[in-house]
């Protein structure tokens, strides 16, 4: 008597991001020029931690207004201030049911909710000394799970496609270290939901802090 | 004037024009109604103009019987529906089912009229001397069609099976176990010997008769209101009686239980000598046994405890019977009738209860009684070709009813024989099956004392409850809270308003408040609960809520 969104297989749309986000980073790799000696580094690894706020309430009821992320990244300069970014992203949040429409009783369940994601895109990066600011934007490939804690066979998973948008500032106090800032917003349609949510999107907005190692 | 003389050749052409003119007249007539035999499977697939001038006298398990008018066959043929011709003309006929056992049965059939093998048991006989009982061995068990009236058929609607709107899972009641206590073997044994001391009820005997007042008298006695049911057959050649008892109900008296068996026996020496110890004496004194204890009984439903003659003519008396109530629109909620009760050729004897498909709850309901109140080995077997007893005539006319019967009946060496006597009967068989009759009877007639009154006062909320992905409903429901001699509540839910409850609580609730959870959101649910009383007896169910009936309480 229980509806449950069962997984899904990986979808056509979902395995070709994958490939495009392989023939990106080889492509954007393979574009890359010799450096300039005065175009400072071409590669950098980024590591940031941020908080993610969902752009549907119903995700807020559930998993509160700020969830915690987590990012490594893969930057490469294509061409001057154009880099291609790669990178793997993690949420993953507790939280616990909520009841829709009337209630005779407060039933709450415990809930868990993780998504990975592969995102690739275009940064434009314009440098004013040590301090930068850049703008980019890109696709996502995302893998999430939702898991009632006490009731087994509850919850849903899937893989989906998303686009983020994302602005940011750095600062680099050594040539091979930049800090950096950065907020994004990103969508992520997942489709069909409960009675509670029909039309689930996993996006929101998401500012985040890091540090990139340059070389 | 004088009047002119015919010559005698003018004579002669007078009366050759006449049989000329009468032989152009017959050759001209209408063709008379043919019978014919259809697949159930096409009958299904007839539409309502297609049933116009098309009657239906028999059910079998994979065919129906029917007559029409002569291109009746030909216009299904143009519908795509196969008729095969069983008579071309059945004017002035009498047509029979006999139950043919053995592949040689029908060779002599055939050797005293015509006989087409229609299924695995059951053969269509006719001849012209009017009735089979007349020329046919007495091993047969036969059954008259009914040409001219037909049965009450419908194409089949792929409904629901219906069924009284009891409980669907037995409650023990303490009151049908002491009821099934006191079916007596002594009294059982004396009643199959006075029957068979009238040495023969063969219908249209004055000792069939005999038999008939005999059993009103015990009817009567037991203090039962009686009645005899007058009738004919066989051209009105002979006039018999069925004898009804009634136990009038207490709280629903316009629905009826019915409890018969046959009473009238048959041998090869039928008119002085036909004992019928096992058939059917031993399920008439079932019956009168049955009477007997449940004649004090409060029950809901009315019983009517009957006796069926001239079945052994082809079921005569059970037609005339059903036939009657079905015209009066008599409420009957099921028949359960016994025909040979009490042979066995086996240390562990088998009761066999046959039911058709729109009588297969009730089969299910005597099983289920049987094994609650009086245990005893039980075979339940669908076929709608099982036309050989009074059962049948029921359902024809779309009652429900079962018969029980041994298992052994076509191997009972003593059937329709002088020595069928009651020194070659198991009377413990015959104790095992009359309590097992009685105890589907009394649990479909339901016990009406002290039963406790439903709950009121049932109300209830539902919420849903969800994440991103999944969601669940839960309910609550309350109600007001019974005497003192409640021992429980029972909850029972359903997905259709007005029936198909099931029972939800594996065992009955102390306090008046139920709920669950996990249900499905989408999914509305209808509730019903009722009281057990500290004798385990369940009362009717309250009144139905829909799960979210009170939710605008708080908003909803």
């Amino acid at each position: 008597m229980i509806r449950t969104i069962a997984p899904s297989a990986a979808k056509p749309g979902f395995r070709a991001a994958a490939v495009f986000f392989g023939l990106f980073l080889g492509i954007g790799f393979g574009m890359i020029r010799p450096a300039d000696p005065g175009d400072g580094p071409n590669y950098a690894v980024a590591v940031e931690g941020g908080m993610f706020r969902a752009t549907q309430s119903s995700f807020r009821m559930l998993y509160g207004s700020g969830a915690p992320a987590f990012s490594v990244r893969l930057e490469a300069r294509l061409a001057g201030g154009l880099w291609a970014i790669a990178g793997y992203r993690l949420l993953n949040v507790k939280g616990a049911t909520a009841i829709a429409g009337p209630a005779f009783d407060d039933e709450s369940y415990s809930l868990r909710f993780e998504m990975k994601s592969i995102q690739a895109g275009l940064r434009y990066a314009f440098a004013f000394g040590r301090i930068g600011l850049f703008a980019g934007a890109g696709g996502s490939a995302n893998n999430y799970k939702e898991r009632w804690d006490d009731v087994p066979g509850l919850g849903g998973s899937g893989k989906k496609i998303g686009w983020y948008a994302e602005l940011g500032g750095t600062v680099a106090p050594a040539r091979f270290l930049s800090l950096f800032i950065r907020g994004d917003y990103s969508s992520v349609p997942a489709g069909q939901g409960s009675a509670l949510e029909p039309n689930v999107n996993l996006g929101g907005l998401e500012a985040a802090a890091g540090l990139a190692f340059r070389f | 004037m004088r009047p002119q003389k015919t010559s005698r050749f003018g004579r002669k052409a007078v009366v050759l024009g006449v049989m000329a003119l009468a032989v152009l007249v017959s050759a001209t007539s209408p063709a008379g109604p043919v019978l014919f035999r259809i697949a159930r499977a096409d009958a299904a697939k007839m539409s309502a103009e297609s049933l116009i001038g098309f009657v239906v006298i028999q059910e079998l398990a994979d065919s129906l019987l029917a007559v029409g008018p002569a291109a009746f066959p030909e216009s299904l043929a143009a519908a795509g529906i196969a008729a095969d011709i069983l008579d071309a003309d059945i004017r002035g006929k009498a047509y029979f089912l006999v139950h043919t056992p053995q592949p040689k049965d029908i060779a002599a059939l055939g050797r005293v009229g015509t006989a087409i093998l229609l299924d695995q048991r059951t053969c269509l006989f006719w001849t012209d001397a009017g009735e089979a009982r007349d020329i046919l061995m007495p091993r047969f068990r036969i059954k008259r069609l009914d040409v001219g009236q037909g049965i009450s058929w419908s194409p089949p609607t792929g409904g629901a099976e219906p069924g009284p709107d009891a409980p669907a899972v037995i409650i023990p009641d303490p009151q049908i176990f002491e009821w099934v206590a006191q079916v007596s073997k002594n009294r059982l044994t004396e009643t199959i010997q006075s029957l068979q001391n009238f040495q023969t009820r063969y219908a249209s005997t004055v000792a069939c008769e005999n038999s008939g007042t005999f059993l009103y008298n015990a009817f009567a006695q037991i203090g039962l209101a009686c009645e005899y049911e007058t009738f004919t057959f066989s051209g009105a050649a002979y006039a018999t009686r069925n004898i009804i008892a009634t136990l009038p109900g207490k709280s629903n008296p316009n629905k009826v239980v019915i409890v018969c068996a046959h009473y009238d026996s048959y041998s090869n020496k039928a008119s002085t000598l036909a004992p019928g110890a096992d058939d059917n004496a031993s399920g008439t004194a079932a019956v009168l046994e049955i009477a007997q204890v449940l004649a004090a009984a409060s029950l809901d439903y009315t019983v009517k405890f009957i006796c069926f003659s001239a079945e052994e003519w082809g079921l005569y008396g059970s037609r005339y019977y059903a036939q009657r109530a079905k015209s009066r629109q008599e409420n009957i909620v099921g028949v359960i009738n016994m025909d040979m009760i009490s042979y066995s050729d086996t240390a562990n004897p088998i009761l066999e209860v046959y039911v058709n498909p729109s009588s297969n709850w009730l089969g299910n309901r005597y099983l289920e009684a049987a094994s609650v109140y009086a245990p005893m080995p039980l075979s339940k077997i669908l076929d709608s070709s099982a036309t050989w007893s009074d059962h049948s005539s029921f359902w024809d006319q779309s009652f429900s009813a079962v018969c029980g019967i041994e298992e052994s009946a076509d191997r009972n060496p003593y059937y329709h024989r002088t020595s069928d006597t009651l020194d070659k009967l198991n009377m413990n068989f015959c104790l095992s099956s009359t309590r097992a009759s009685l105890a589907a009877a009394a649990d479909l007639a339901r016990p009406s004392t002290d039963r406790p009154q439903p709950p009121t006062g049932l109300q209830a909320w539902s919420q849903i409850v969800g994440s991103l992905f999944s969601s669940v409903k839960s309910v609550l429901l309350q109600w007001n809270a019974g005497p003192e001699t409640v021992a429980g509540y029972n909850v029972y839910r359903s997905i259709t308003s007005g029936g198909g409850y099931e029972k939800i609580n594996p065992e009955p609730l102390r306090q008046p408040v139920f709920s669950e959870s996990m249900l499905n959101p989408y999914t509305t649910y209808y509730y019903v609960v009722t009281v057990v009383d500290n004798q385990g007896r369940e009362s009717e169910y309250s009144d139905e809520v829909r799960d979210d009936q009170n939710n605008s309480a708080f908003g909803g």
